[in-house]
Order: structure tokens, then sequence, then C-alpha cells
């Protein structure tokens, strides 16, 4: 995954016991203005978290680290894929 | 980058949570059982009360959870779903509860032969349902880390098969359908359904979400992999020896199956010493199911009149280790299922969604800790002294269970206020 851009924001949840990543998660989600994507540092891939933002219309890649833990971006989907 | 995911994969609330509410409700009538009869329900492990005792805690309590819990740890842990979850759930939760309160009727109030025939008919098509629908699942590519919980829990659902198998010939012959050695098979049946069944799923999915909820290290991978496969083996030597008589194979086994839990209990305990975190509850939980798993090791092995070692061993391993365990998930599950179905409740604020640490504070499970720990203390020592203690024991029990029940309802009542605002 690429180095976090002008207009991502970061965050590292690793390290927290569940469910406190995905609470963050949504947490920053929430302050997150709309055209800046959110990159997440993660233990293990979420699987109950996906729904949660297929839901609320955002999009997400996620992509394994060396040392056994995740990359996560998520990014508000475009109205035209609503 | 893009993985192909599953966002159907966590079922409805609807599925896991009629498992997790009505189980308490089982513990509780075991509890009245215990409360109504007292010392005649410990006397000993024969007694029809104590056999209805034991399959409403097995089959209503620890079954019925260890169920409900797995349409629910799949998708998450696993990333893997149960095909046709609402209705797997409603048939396998009706066969369940039905054939668990019939045949907990059955033995303890001697009832016709026609009920056992109809209590292993219900409990033998809710197992049914349940081993094809939960073997479709596992049989479906999983993440790598998920794979020692696949494994250990497709040989714990062969456990289920063989202890749900040798229940039901011991159905049929208290029907009075054939004849066979019912003391010896019971003592086979018992320990498939204990070790096999029980403990061996309650490890595998411990391996996952002990690292996972309580911060520990990952286990030691040949642990994680080799245990269960190593347990399943050692019960095949074990049952086969018990059946062609041969004491010395028999005895041998049963030192295997020891060593591997008391090293299961000593990997765990240590983690949790060495962890720099404050114990949460749930560790708590963790914490005294180990201790009764390790006693029950040692208990096994002390020279105690048989039947009493036995009964000793049956409440340490089902109430002491499993109902501790489960009482502690509980704790955790449902609080989670409330908050994140609400989270996916898109009609919902976020803002208007408790946090889930508030759904179900810690105090609450802090407080039926003690009150199992209570409870269980006097069951044990019930054996010593039945005609003093086995009321009190009942009384705690239902008393815990009551707190639990509470708490798991306020979660839900939670849940329904909040979606029907």
């Amino acid at each position: 995954m690429s180095a976090p851009t002008p207009a991502t924001a970061f965050l590292d949840v690793s390290g927290l016991l569940p469910p406190e990543p995905m609470e963050q998660i949504l947490e920053a989600l929430a302050t997150l203005a709309p055209d800046r994507a959110l990159q997440v540092l993660i233990d293990r891939e979420p699987f109950p978290l996906y729904r949660v933002l297929e839901r609320h219309g955002y999009r997400h890649l996620l992509a394994p680290r060396d040392d056994g833990r995740f990359d996560l971006s998520i990014q508000k989907r475009p109205c035209s894929e609503h | 980058m893009q993985r192909t995911l599953n966002y159907g994969a966590m079922p409805s609330i609807w599925v896991p949570l009629p498992f997790l509410l009505t189980a308490p409700c089982f513990v509780f009538a075991a509890a009245l059982l215990l409360m109504w009869q007292g010392e005649a329900a410990l006397v000993s492990r024969w007694t029809p009360l104590t056999l209805a005792m034991t399959h409403l805690l097995t089959l209503g309590f620890l079954t019925m959870t260890i169920v409900g819990a797995l349409f629910q740890i799949l998708p998450v842990v696993a990333g893997t779903s149960i095909a046709l979850a609402r209705p797997v759930a409603a048939l396998s939760w009706c066969g369940l509860a039905g054939g668990t309160a019939v045949l907990a009727s059955a033995l303890g109030f001697g009832l016709s032969p026609g009920f056992h025939v109809m209590a292993a008919g219900m409990l033998g098509l809710a197992g049914l349902v349940v081993l094809v629908a939960v073997g479709a699942a596992i049989s479906h590519r999983v993440t790598p880390a998920a794979q020692p919980l696949v494994a250990g829990v497709r040989l714990a659902i062969a456990g289920l098969a063989v202890t749900m198998g040798l229940g039901g010939v011991l159905a049929m012959v208290l029907a009075g359908h054939g004849t066979l050695d019912v003391l010896l098979f019971t003592d086979v049946h018992a320990f498939w359904g204990l070790i096999g069944w029980i403990v061996a799923l309650t490890a595998a999915v411990s391996f996952q979400v002990i690292p996972m909820f309580q911060g520990t290290p990952a286990y030691p991978r040949a642990l994680e992999q080799g245990m269960p496969a190593l347990l399943f083996a050692l019960l095949l030597a074990w049952s086969a020896a018990a059946l062609l008589e041969v004491p010395g194979l028999q005895l041998a086994a049963e030192i295997g199956v020891g060593a591997l839990l008391a090293k299961y209990v000593a990997a765990t305990l240590l983690f949790f010493h060495r962890r720099k975190r404050k114990a949460d509850i749930g560790t708590c939980y963790w914490s005294l199911a180990m201790a009764c798993l390790a006693l029950a090791i040692l208990v096994h092995f002390l020279p105690f009149e048989r039947d009493q070692r036995a009964l000793l061993t049956g409440v340490l391993v089902i109430a002491g280790f499993g109902m501790s365990a489960v009482n502690g998930m509980l704790y955790k599950i449902v609080p989670f299922l409330v908050w994140y179905h609400l989270q996916c409740d898109a009609r919902l604020g976020r803002e208007r969604v408790p946090g889930v640490k508030s759904i179900v504070e810690e105090a609450r499970a802090l407080r039926q800790l003690r009150w199992h720990v209570v409870a269980l203390g006097l069951l044990l020592a019930s054996p010593l002294a039945p005609s003093i203690l086995a009321r009190p024991a009942g009384l705690f029990m239902m008393l815990a269970m009551f707190l639990l029940i509470r708490d798991l309802a306020g979660a839900l009542r939670l849940f329904l206020r909040l979606r029907q605002s």
C-alpha cells in the first residue's frame, strides 16, 4: 500500500483488544471529512467491520504486512456507487 | 490487493441470540431440581436426578451456547459462515431445547420409555443438522490464521457425533430396545461428551479467543494444532481399551489425556501470569475454568471411591471448567452482538449507539462471577456433606444464573428499545 497522502488520516489500533479497534475506527470515520481516506494499522483482519462499512457507504482495501499485521484503507464511496 | 469478502457472513442477531439467551434457563432448571431434592441429587452419579441435572447442564447450557456461539465465531474469526443460518438455527434450537427438556424429564422423573425415544429423536435431529451445517461451513477455504480453529472444530464435532450416537443407543436401551452393558457404555458416552466435545471445542475456541480478547501471545503452534488431534486419538484408544477390557492401555490413555490437558492449562495460566495488562473479568472467568480443569485432572488420579471420584470430576469439568468459560464468553459475546447489530443499522445515528462496554458493565459480570464461585464451591463440597450443602449449592447456582439472565436480557431490551425508537 502506498504511503499516506495529505488527504489520508492515519490510525494505529494494533495492540488493542477487540472490539476496541472497531470502536476507534468507527469513531475516526465519524469525524473524517468525506473527501479524506482513513488508513488503519490493525493486528487482525476485521471481518465484522466490513458489513458496517458496507452499510454506511464506505469501501475498503486490505493489504497484509510482512509482520503479520494489516494495512486497512477506508474511504467513502462516491455517490455514483451507492 | 482487495480480498474477496463475504459481507453476508455475519448472521442476523436472531440466529445466535436464542441459543445464548435460553441456555441459562436450563441451569436455572437444574438448580431448581437441586434445591427441591437436595442431597438425593448429589448422592451418586447414577441417581435419576443427577442424570437429569447433568444433561440440563451439558446439553441445555454448554452445548446450547457452544452451538449458538459457532454461528457467530466462524464468520468473525474464520470469515466462513453457516449456510441457511436462520432455518438451520431454528431447527437445531428446537431439537436441542425440546430434546433436552424431554430427556431431563424422562431421566429425572422416570417417564415412560416412549419419552426416551422421543428425546433421542429430537436430539438426533438437532445433532444431525448441526453436524451437516457446521461441517459444510468449515469445508470452505478459511484464512490461514483460522485453520487451527477449524481443525479443532472438525474433531470436536466428530466427538459430538460419537457422544450423540452412544447417547442415542443408551436411550433406546433404557426404552427397552436391546441390551448392552449400560454402565460401561455410559462411561464411554460421558468421556466423549466431556472431553471429546465440551473440553475439545472449548479449547479449540480458546486458542483463538484468549489471545484475541485477553491480549496474550498466540498459543504455541504445536499445542494449537496438535492437541485436538492427539486428544481425539487418545479418546479412541481409551474407548477401545474400555470396550475390549485392556486396563493397562485404558490407564495409559487417561494419563495421556491428563498430561495433554495439564499442558494446555499450564500454557494458559502462564500467559495470564506473564501478561502486563490488568486482569479483566474475562481473564478471571478463564482462570477459574483452567483451575477447575487442573483440579479435575488431579481428582481423577486420586484414590477416591470410584463413584465419588467420577461425580467430583464431572462437577469440576461441567460446572467448573465449562460453565465458567461459557459464562465469561456470554458476557463478551452478547454485548458485542448488540453493539455490532446496532452499528450495522444505518437508520440509527452513531451517537445513539452506546459503547460496547456500557451495554453490560463489568461490575455486573464481576457480581455474577462472585455468585458463581460461591455456587461452585458449595457444589464441590456437597458430596462431603450432601444433606447440609446440596440445597444451598442449588440456591446459589440459581442466584448466579438469575444475574446472568438479567444482564443478558437487559442487553436485549436495550437493543429492542434502540431499534424501535
